[in-house]
């Protein structure tokens, strides 16, 4: 018999002017000791089932009907003050954001025990004593001390960790994990994913997995249901899902996926073939770099007391040397906190750069001032991680790309202006009419092209791409990357592409540079770092990157 | 022509600023993400019964603010010759409230004094007695008798009048209503009335409807008796308290024009600039935020009080130098209550100024006045809209606080501050005088309270916090 067993479960999100079915009509089985994970988009559901299975979903969202059964009771039935039994020791969640799960203001040990003295009447010693057993078996390395702390002294990771044993703690029948790795980096996520599944073979849990990426999917679950606009339209096994996957809907998101074998392709989208990509890329003959960033070094100070003394210095970029060659994609790639984004933010100058030499076709970029850094400024563009805070909600998107082309004087007849940003909008795949439309009108992937409209519009040699693509759903991230791909091969412009990514890097990249701890610990071709890694930390990462091996 | 025009420097800026909300109006019209919100205040039936209320005070304080000398009559020569008595278009409306000026105090609708005065009889002897008021229902042949039959036909009245016109408006607004969407009047009427008319039509007309039946009422009845009594000097106390609107309107809202350049640009530059520009700004709010506010506008008006003495023959009237004053006040309001929206402004641009989009500006090389102007300031608007709405209520209270201790308008000046300080003797006399306070209370009540009420809607339309919870 099935452990959990969802049948029919509809839930509607009833808004003021309207209501959205949010999910339709699901059903799925979850056994002992197995692991199940439910894919899918942003918007497609997912966390709602999830939210529907514990019963807590926000105010306006409603269950219209179905079941959902833990060891043959329906969870529907119960009242209120039942459920919060069943939540306390049959099912337990955890949530994707570490930082903000935690209470800031107690200290670890007493938010872990809290639920055992009040649930379970245990004594505050036993309590105690379980709390740092339940620690130990998360793998924090120093249970004992990290009990007394504050949620604000640990790590991410240990945040993670915390919320695993807190969720552990009453050894609940079903854990539902919502895209518990999201915020992580790629070597703490694998640490915390070798946990869950460590946990769970030891307790028997049944796990219902939660999220967007692939990868993952492929290292953790038995099972898989893949769910888009509310309803799941596959579910199977792993081994079959990923050899032969039978929705179409199931092939795109695989197919979407970047990665070294695709290199040199388009991205399928939307089940149509992956076609060579135009290679008659513009080659400047001599091959002298376009940038050239010679032991760059970015410290900020820190400072104290009244006069603001400078006491000392968070050495965010130590030494970083790199050539960006015409035409070509350079892939910086490292883990949140290595400096990288400040490399980017660095070289169009929106940083002060404290040492170092940075040249863009044998000219100096570091010493200028006024109007000729203002000048220089169009041969350098940069495009965001995020493209929600990325354009300004006030503005039209017309003046949005028009903007750069008036301050820097790139044209300055209205009318010509006003035709290149038709022309811009239809390369980079937007309706003509978005010029009199606002920001929030588009979506996530939308709003991208945008800023990549925004960027072009100056016609620069040089793109930073700062995690372009990391806000993005796969087949969105797909759209775009095919963009700056044909792009690229149009303009004959160079990237810088920042991000920590591996699939996106293997995908894109003709040459990789890894950062670490602010400084470049590896620099080479793309094939060569990808498949023989020489330092240790490139190995480190390359390993803990869930690889989808399709069959 | 029959009157010459006078403009106070009050009234000046009260049309200037009136001309920029219509600008403001028009321009935001054309501009989906700036009438959006605002549409959704007038969507809520709270949002739309009290802008409703809030215009009529504002058309009244409009009106009030039209100034004029009449023309003499007893002119025979070719030259016009003009009183120098300035007079609004608010006080032609209510002529009959203010001329009919009794000897003193008298009840709300009272046909003798409130206290008895020693008059010589037929036989020669003295007596005192409650005498007929000259203008409070002279009309009336037996007061003791009629005086109830004849208000309430007066109220009737007033409620015919109120019908006629409050029928033909929305005649008149149906019909525009069915051209627009070409249907027989009839079926029109019935579908903007109908509950899922997208803006609350029934409250509108209903709200319409009480206002103009208290309007048509009390003229019609004020007409023939003092509604709210007459004050020490006879004069009347509803009259009175409408004039006080217009005090109240100015210094709620000519404080906020003072204050918001000043606000805006400090708290822009402060959050935007940082460094010392923010260590300038920062101690300069700290320094005036320490000192006591009252104190300060006490020492102003002092000044003022002292200039204009010294200087009496550059004013030309009492009305002017009153004028004068309520101007000062408002100045040293507003340069008193600029540092919270200041510290406010601060914060949310330091906000803004990581946002990417102003990154990606630099990246462009656009100079830092126009990522001020057309990046940040844009994108903090919502915050001055909302302290703006917030603050209006505030300000009226203040005027009354500050009248009441004498360092607030002219005493000369019509306001509900002035009015609770006179009543503050009145109150302690025998019979007790309790119009003056009640309607002065009355008045400012339903202005703040309704002020209250529409600058809650305008935070719930305008706040992307409680806007990205729904």
């Amino acid at each position: 018999m099935a452990l959990l067993k969802v049948s029919n479960l509809s839930t509607e999100i009833r808004l003021t002017d309207r209501t959205i079915n949010a999910v339709k009509d699901v059903s799925f089985e979850v056994n002992h000791g197995e692991t199940f994970a439910l894919v899918g988009e942003s918007g497609s559901g997912k966390s709602i089932t999830a939210l529907s299975l514990a019963r807590l979903l926000p105010d306006a969202a409603k269950i219209t009907h179905g079941q959902v059964r833990l060891n043959d009771a329906n969870l529907l039935n119960y009242t209120e003050k039942d459920m919060r039994t069943v939540r306390g020791s049959k099912v337990s969640m955890i949530f994707q954001e570490p930082m903000t799960s935690l209470n800031p203001v107690v200290k670890i040990g007493d938010q872990i025990s809290e639920s055992m003295i009040h649930h379970e009447q245990l004594s505050k010693q036993a309590a105690r004593a379980r709390c740092l057993d339940l620690l130990n078996a998360v793998g924090l390395p120093d249970a004992k001390r990290n009990m007394g702390e504050y949620p604000h002294q640990l790590s991410g990771g240990m945040r993670q960790r915390i919320m695993i044993a807190i969720a552990l703690a009453a050894n609940p029948d079903v854990l539902i994990a919502d895209e518990p790795t999201t915020a992580l980096d790629v070597t703490i996520q694998a640490q915390v994913l070798e946990l869950l599944k460590k946990l769970q073979e030891e307790l028997k849990m049944g796990l219902i997995f939660i999220t967007h990426d692939l990868g993952v999917v492929q290292q953790v679950a038995d099972r898989i249901a893949v769910m888009r606009y509310g309803e799941i339209v596959e579910t199977a096994s792993s081994k079959e899902f990923f050899s032969a996957p039978q929705h179409p809907y199931s092939q795109q998101l695989l197919n979407a996926v970047p990665s070294i074998h695709k290199r040199g392709q388009r991205l399928s989208i939307n089940g149509e073939d992956a076609t060579q990509l135009n290679k008659n890329i513009k080659q400047t003959p001599d091959n002298l770099p376009l940038l050239d960033v010679d032991h760059l070094k970015v410290h900020f100070p820190i400072r104290k007391g009244i006069f603001k003394r400078v006491v000392d210095h968070v050495k965010a970029v130590n030494d970083v040397s790199l050539q960006l060659y015409p035409g070509k994609t350079l892939a910086l790639v490292g883990e949140s906190g290595c400096g990288k984004t400040t490399v980017g933010k660095s070289i169009v100058r929106l940083l002060e750069i404290t040492q170092g030499d940075m040249t863009f076709q044998g000219h100096d970029l570091v010493q200028l001032k006024g109007e000729e850094l203002r000048a220089r400024r169009s041969d350098l563009q940069i495009v965001f991680q995020d493209p929600y805070s990325s354009l300004n909600p006030r503005m039209l998107v017309g003046d949005i790309i028009e903007e750069g082309m008036i301050s820097l004087s790139v044209e300055n007849n209205p009318q010509k202006r006003k035709q290149a940003v038709t022309e811009l909008l239809q390369q980079v795949g937007l309706p003509a009419d978005s010029m009199d439309r606002y920001p929030h009108e588009f979506s996530g992937g939308q709003r991208q092209r945008i800023c990549i409209a925004r960027a072009l519009a100056v016609k620069p040699k040089v793109i930073i791409c700062d995690e372009p693509t990391s806000a993005l759903d796969v087949s969105v991230q797909a759209q775009v990357l095919n963009l700056l791909k044909d792009l690229q091969a149009q303009l004959g412009m160079s990237y810088l592409f920042i991000t920590h990514d591996m699939s996106v890097v293997s995908y894109l990249a003709d040459e990789i540079a890894v950062m670490y701890q602010g400084g470049i610990v590896e620099h080479g071709d793309a094939i060569s770092v990808l498949q023989e890694p020489q330092h240790e930390y490139t190995k480190k990462l390359l390993a803990a990157v869930p690889k989808l091996h399709l069959h | 022509m029959p009157f010459q025009p006078v403009i106070l420097i009050t009234d000046a800026l009260f049309f200037i600023l009136t001309a920029l909300l219509v600008v403001f109006i028009l321009f935001a019209r054309k501009r989906e993400h700036i009438s959006r919100p605002w549409k959704k205040v007038f969507k809520r039936s709270t949002g739309a019964v009290s802008l409703v209320v809030l215009s009529t005070y504002y058309s009244i304080a409009v009106l009030d603010s039209m100034h004029f000398n009449p023309r003499l009559e007893n002119a025979s020569t070719e030259q016009a010759t003009y009183s120098n008595e300035i007079l609004s278009v608010l006080d032609v409306f209510m002529t009959p409230m203010r001329t009919q000026v009794e000897k003193t105090f008298s009840a709300p609708l009272a046909t003798h004094l409130l206290s008895k005065v020693m008059v010589p009889q037929e036989d020669g002897s003295m007596q005192q007695v409650y005498p007929r008021l000259k203008y409070g229902g002279a009309h009336l042949e037996n007061p003791d008798q009629d005086k109830l039959v004849d208000i309430v036909l007066l109220v009737v009245r007033g409620i015919l009048y109120a019908a006629i016109v409050w029928l033909v408006m929305w005649a008149v607004i149906s019909f525009i209503y069915s051209r627009k969407v070409k249907l027989t009047i009839s079926k029109s009427i019935s579908k903007l009335f109908s509950s899922d008319q997208e803006y609350p039509v029934c409250a509108i007309a209903i709200t319409t409807g009480i206002i103009i039946t208290i309007v048509s009422v009390s003229m019609v009845v004020g007409s023939y008796y003092h509604l709210f009594g007459t004050d020490k000097v006879g004069q009347d106390v509803f009259y009175q308290a409408i004039k006080s609107i217009r005090t109240g309107i100015l210094i709620g809202t000519l404080t906020t024009i003072v204050m918001l350049p000043v606000a805006i640009t400090l708290g822009a530059m402060a959050g935007f600039f940082r460094g010392w520009v923010d260590d300038v700004i920062q101690y300069l709010y700290t320094t005036l935020n320490s000192i006591p506010g009252v104190l300060l506008i006490a020492a102003s008006i002092l000044l003022v009080q002292i200039y204009m003495s010294n200087n009496e023959e550059n004013f030309n009237s009492l009305v002017e130098r009153a004028d004068i004053r309520l101007l000062f006040l408002c100045l040293i309001l507003g340069i008193t209550s600029w540092t919270g929206l200041c510290r406010l402004l601060r914060a949310e641009t330091f906000k803004l100024r990581e946002m990417e989009y102003i990154q990606a500006a630099t990246a462009f090389g656009v100079t830092k006045f126009r990522i001020l102007v057309r990046h940040v300031m844009p994108n903090f608007m919502h915050i001055v809209l909302i302290t703006v709405a917030l603050d209006f209520s505030g300000l009226v209270l203040a005027e009354a606080v500050l009248s009441y201790i004498n360092i607030g308008v002219d005493p000369a000046t019509n306001s509900w501050g002035n009015m609770i300080n006179q009543a503050r003797l009145e109150m302690a006399r025998d019979p007790v005088v309790w119009w003056s306070l009640t309607a002065a209370f009355v008045f400012m009540f339903i202005l703040v309270l309704f002020a209250n009420l529409f600058a809650d809607v305008v935070r719930d339309a305008l706040d992307p916090r409680v806007a990205g919870s729904e």
